[in-house]
């Protein structure tokens, strides 16, 4: 790309954005906090008492199904298990840094994973290791050196794509050697509230761009990290009411009728609505269609799975 | 986007008077496509001079790229450090005659780097370092950080190698990172990386076997810590050797650990990894020596270059110099910098449970070290990697790397300024800079 030089005197000025008021008056749908969906995420990661200090052995078999409650095959969607020691938190710290996606890596002190191959769903702790060190279970895996958070993930990259969470917990006199673990629907318990949100409203006619620099608070009222944007989704839901995207708020990909995303950049936090596209690679061309219009800032490596930012659009003439 | 030239002159003064200037013409600045923070600014003067440019995300500007070496009327300068996404500014000084005269300011804004940064939580302030650093874990390649913690340069490594290390060459245009692997077996197509600031030329050398770390020499010269196997007791043991890659690209082998020591004789902890396992490297261009680390000798080893001798080492198995009594020991460190009189050391396990840097001091026929200072956070625990550097001033830079930190303690053991990760995310070594180019 490039840029036509602009000779500034003096000092830099900004173009003006003297239009005129309503939602016509400019491309830029400038989105603030008052525009956020609200909810709250609460996750209870079940704990799995183990041996102190000895092997154990780990079987997703029961995995069928993942945080989201949607399918999962344990023989052929787990691509990784990890295991992160935290030396200082509890496992309510965890759950609470979790949900709100605000763990840190100097929380933890220790991380061990196990890549499945050929199917395989089980793995002893002796079997996990990172960047060549081995998990030295006599002296790294006891209960007194932390709290030691499960991962059961799709993908390889930290935090994108987690099925599963578990606790592990050794424990002084415990004899349990062998973890089943569940499957992870219900683990995350949602309450979400979309129908206290107020419409932003958009031009029908383009162009848009969405500009969400303003944002300092995610859904959940905490202090948004805008780095974590990686997509922007937008959607129609024909037929559908609020109420039903709430029932399926987990669902929102699959349920919308049209749906269009594009990648967020690091940093970036403006983005043309015609650079997002649907399934078939079709570039996004203009509010056509009755129903509900959704805009999502979603966060693909953020534990958890609720979007940053979400919102209804409601073209007007 | 079609390229458009400025057709527009610029006006030069020097300070606020009307002294006669350069004027700047067909001034044209373009933002990389490859690494969308980096901006290349070309513009022509009716007459040689020695040029550079200043710019930034504020109205102080506050980078400059250096001066150009040679005056000339046709001017070419690549904008790096600044943040991504953001509308920046720039001007042009041209020294004339001895007179800095300055042009009026341009804008230009920078576009996004990749969405698989991890996101970094700044605390603190009043920094004013430049940071060339890998990120490992959920994203790997290299990174510059600004003073304010803020990824301002990026390319991500798609080759599944790790990076360890990264540094801006000699040539001022362009940086240089390692890719292999320390994780299990070293890898054979590991390669030493030269990229241009603007990403669009990448030139890989490769180096089968290549361990954590490696130094540019003035002369150009490349030097990596290699992977060395020979055969002990019937089976291949891993130790380590120093390969220099001269700027023709021939490669070297210029001192190796098997012919400083015997394995039957000298023995390191942890040999399910190796015998040696060296893992950091530093040359001293005064001495014309380098300074190894051994992770599994817990020794830090000075070696000579032309000779390839060990002539003295601190610490562990092989070392020479006593470290005094009440003084700590480090144990499987990392990188180390010498000072005047002294090392600082990042040690990773000789604290126990929390990694912490130590600082020793030598005595006149350096014979013994002495501790002098230490900072430790007992939170944290640095596994592998790991970095400090000693700055003008006192304060010291502690990068923990895949303790996802890098901090600024002051003498006091204050820590003024840090950047974390989020969870997943960790810094290879990190070279510390005054500005985001080369420094001697």
């Amino acid at each position: 790309m490039r840029l036509n030089p602009t000779l500034v005197f003096l000092a830099l000025s900004s173009a003006c954005d003297d239009a005129g008021d309503g939602p016509c008056a400019t491309d830029t749908i400038t989105l603030v906090d008052a525009d956020n969906f609200s909810f709250t995420g609460l996750l209870d990661v079940p704990p799995y008492p183990t041996v102190d200090g000895a092997d154990v052995e780990i079987f997703w078999d029961g995995v069928t199904d993942d945080i989201r409650c949607h399918e999962v095959d344990p023989t052929a969607d787990v691509a990784n298990v990890g295991i992160v020691r935290f030396p200082h938190l509890t496992e309510e710290d965890i759950e609470a840094g979790l949900a709100t996606n605000h763990l840190l890596m100097s929380d933890q002190d220790g991380y061990v994973e196990f890549r499945p191959q050929d199917g395989g769903t089980s793995a002893l702790l002796s079997e996990f290791s990172f960047f060549g060190t081995a998990f030295d279970l006599a002296e790294d895996y006891l209960s007194t050196r932390g709290s030691y958070l499960l991962l059961v993930s799709s993908t390889t990259t930290p935090g994108v794509g987690a099925l599963v969470l578990a606790f592990l917990a050794p424990t002084v006199g415990e004899t349990q050697d062998e973890v089943h673990l569940d499957p992870g629907c219900g683990v995350l318990d949602l309450e979400v509230d979309l129908a206290s949100i107020e419409p932003v409203p958009v031009c029908r006619t383009g162009p848009w761009t969405a500009d969400w620099s303003a944002l300092t608070l995610d859904g959940q009222g905490n202090e948004i990290a805008l780095d974590g944007v990686d997509s922007l989704m937008l959607g129609l839901y024909e037929d559908a009411t609020v109420a039903d995207l709430e029932e399926g708020f987990l669902d929102l990909e699959t349920n919308a009728t049209h749906l269009w995303t594009a990648p967020v950049g690091s940093s970036q936090t403006s983005l043309h609505l015609a650079d997002t596209t649907d399934l078939e690679g079709q570039a996004f061309e203009g509010f056509e269609g009755q129903g509900l219009w959704l805009l999502a800032l979603r966060c693909s490596r953020c534990y958890n799975p609720a979007p940053l930012f979400l919102t209804f659009l409601e073209p007007v003439e | 986007m079609t390229p458009v030239r400025a057709l527009l002159l610029a006006f030069l003064a020097p300070g606020c008077d009307g002294t006669p200037s350069v004027p700047v013409t067909d001034l044209e600045s373009v933002v990389s496509e490859v690494v969308p923070t980096v901006v290349t600014v070309t513009w022509a003067t009716s007459e040689a001079v020695v040029a550079r440019v200043e710019y930034g995300p504020s109205e102080d500007l506050g980078i400059a790229t250096p001066w150009e070496e040679e005056a000339t009327t046709s001017h070419h300068a690549v904008l790096v450090g600044l943040p991504a996404a953001t509308e920046c500014a720039f001007r042009v000084v041209h020294d004339v005659d001895g007179e800095e005269q300055v042009s009026d300011r341009f804008a230009v804004t920078t576009g996004a780097l990749g969405a698989e940064l991890p996101t970094l939580t700044v605390t603190g302030g009043n920094n004013d370092t430049w940071h060339w650093v890998p990120f490992l874990g959920g994203a790997y390649g290299p990174a510059l950080l600004d003073p304010e913690g803020r990824v301002t340069w990026w390319l991500p490594e798609n080759s599944g190698l790790d990076v360890y290390r990264v540094r801006p060459a000699l040539d001022g245009a362009s940086i240089f990172f390692n890719a292999g692997s320390v994780s299990g077996d070293p890898a054979d197509d590991s390669a030493l990386v030269r990229v241009s600031f603007d990403g669009t030329r990448v030139e890989r050398i490769p180096v089968p076997l290549l361990a954590h770390d490696f130094v540019e020499m003035d002369d150009g010269t490349l030097a990596a810590i290699v992977v060395e196997y020979r055969d002990f007791e019937g089976e291949p043991l891993r130790g380590d050797s120093i390969v220099e890659i001269a700027p023709d690209g021939t490669q070297t082998v210029v001192w190796s650990a098997w012919d400083c020591w015997d394995p039957a004789e000298v023995k390191g902890t942890d040999p399910q990894y190796g015998w040696t396992f060296a893992n950091a490297l530093d040359w001293a261009p005064d001495e014309d020596a380098y300074y190894l680390g051994s992770r599994n000798f817990s020794s830090i080893v000075r070696i000579d270059r032309a000779s390839g001798a060990c002539d003295w080492a601190l610490g562990g198995v092989v070392g020479t110099v006593d470290i005094a009594a009440g003084s700590g020991r480090f144990l499987h460190q990392h990188q180390f910098e010498f000072t005047e009189d002294g090392v600082l050391v990042f040690d990773n396990d000789g604290g126990g449970s929390a990694s912490r840097v130590l600082e020793y001091r030598f005595d006149a026929d350096r014979t013994t070290a002495t501790e002098t200072w230490r900072y430790t956070d007992p939170d944290l625990h640095t596994f592998v990697l790991g970095e400090p550097r000693r700055l003008e001033g006192g304060d010291t830079i502690v990068d923990w790397s895949v303790g996802g930190r890098i901090e600024r303690v002051d003498p006091a053991g204050v820590s003024t300024w840090r950047v974390s990760t989020e969870l997943g995310y960790a810094f290879g070594f990190d070279t510390v800079l005054s500005s985001p180019f080369h420094q001697p």
